[in-house]
């Protein structure tokens, strides 16, 4: 018997910039958006850590909302297809 | 930030200044900055256009003439590298020689770099989710000007390493960050420049004018840290929406209050607080949000003998170092 599909959408994401644009194709819509911006990250060439070894802290924003959506978001509640996120770290300068 | 498939891994063989061997160990150098150091490169000299994308390309290493694995450097999209860019690396696994007493402190040390292929199981593991990400490649409109106009138009600060792309900063720029920056006090203040990337009328070269600054809102700031925030990043953006001048994020500012306060003065003298001078945090902020070889980062320094005091950074050779830079005076950016 074959296993049921997952249900998956596309968006597009960028850095802080703008200079790193990416589409990310087939995120499972039961994923959250933490699950998302985590897995985003490296496949965008991103820092994950600080210069310490400590975990950034990234939100992403909606452009079609103008929001910071929460990591517990279930993507297929917050997203639409093809909408924009920005990842957005809060990072220091010392 | 490495390599997700490298081609080869590399290591480094430290020995003491009289050659007693120290020990191998393998490292893993970011060579991101470097690959957009390569493609800024061939941007600047009219090889390849400017668009919105990670710079790719393999990393090779040069051999040295004792043949593999020894190297002498790196090549990356045709440019070249000495195996100084592996020197913080090598201070690094130094320190730890340092710790474990096999070299004294202070003690001169040699490196040599060295490059194994990679093996098949040499990738990053796999994140969370399962998706592809599909890279977008978009233009940067570089609009003509004259290079040789802006220069007689402008001042030279600090000296121009004929590596670095020309850099012009307008004037209010600098007055606003000092101003932000003397009325923060002993508390660190910082912001985002903002402006254009133009191409030489008459040549290649890649040239980028900051016009204006935008004072980070909903940061977090204390003597010594200053956070840009989600809320900065989107106030940021929605300013520069405002202004609606087709502007783009060049780089980011911030301020270093008066380290050296209650020092004595003979120690000021020798402290390395008491000059401009980038964090590691510093760098490693500007490794995640700016690591095109093409953004910029002005410091401004409230120095023991010289007050508030601007310098430029930037990244030469894949590596954030002080850079020179042109002021305009904001009667010729009004005139633009």
């Amino acid at each position: 018997m074959a296993s049921p599909a997952i249900a998956t959408l596309d968006v597009l994401a960028r850095d802080v910039t703008g200079q790193k644009k990416f589409r990310l194709k087939g995120i499972p819509t039961q994923a959250s958006v933490g699950e998302l911006v985590r897995s985003a990250l490296a496949r965008m060439g991103l820092a994950s850590r600080d210069h310490a070894g400590q975990e950034l802290e990234y939100r992403a924003r909606l452009e079609r909302e103008g929001r910071q959506l929460h990591g517990s978001e279930r993507v297929g509640d917050a997203l639409r297809r093809d909408d924009e996120i920005v990842l957005t770290p809060r990072i220091h300068a010392g | 930030m490495s390599d997700r498939h490298p081609s080869y891994r590399f290591a480094l063989e430290h020995s003491t200044h009289e050659g007693r061997a120290l020990g191998r160990a393998f490292v893993e150098p970011d060579f991101q900055p470097v690959r957009e150091w390569a493609y800024f490169e061939a941007v600047r000299r009219g090889r390849l256009p400017l668009v919105t994308a990670q710079a790719g390309g393999a990393v090779e290493p040069i051999w040295s003439e004792e043949g593999p694995p020894l190297c002498k450097g790196i090549r990356i999209l045709g440019s070249e590298l000495s195996n100084g860019y592996f020197f913080e690396l090598a201070c690094e696994r130094a320190a730890a020689y340092v710790a474990t007493g096999e070299l004294d402190p202070g003690e001169s040390f040699h490196y040599r770099v060295l490059a194994h292929p990679a093996e098949p199981g040499d990738t990053l593991p796999p994140a969370l989710l399962e998706f592809d990400a599909e890279p977008l490649a978009e233009a940067v409109e570089l609009a003509a000007r004259p290079l040789a106009e802006l220069e007689a138009a402008s001042t030279q600060v600090g000296e121009q390493d004929p590596l670095d792309a020309p850099v012009l900063v307008a004037e209010s720029v600098l007055r606003e960050a000092r101003a932000l920056a003397e009325q923060a006090g002993e508390v660190e203040a910082g912001g985002v420049l903002i402006g254009h990337l133009h191409r030489d009328a008459g040549g290649t070269e890649v040239i980028a004018e900051v016009v204006a600054q935008l004072p980070a809102r909903h940061a977090e700031a204390d003597g010594t840290s200053f956070a840009f925030t989600p809320e900065t990043w989107a106030a940021a953006d929605a300013a520069l929406a405002l202004r609606g001048a087709d502007e783009r994020i060049l780089g980011w500012w911030h301020s270093h209050p008066n380290f050296c306060r209650t020092c004595p003065d003979g120690r000021r003298r020798a402290c390395s607080f008491a000059r401009p001078f980038f964090s590691r945090e510093d760098g490693h902020l500007h490794r995640t949000c700016f690591p095109q070889a093409w953004q910029l980062a002005l410091l401004v320094s409230d120095l023991p003998d010289d007050g508030w005091t601007p310098a430029l950074f930037g990244w030469r050779e894949g590596r954030i170092v002080e850079r020179g830079y042109r002021t305009l005076p904001d009667a010729q950016k009004e005139n633009r």
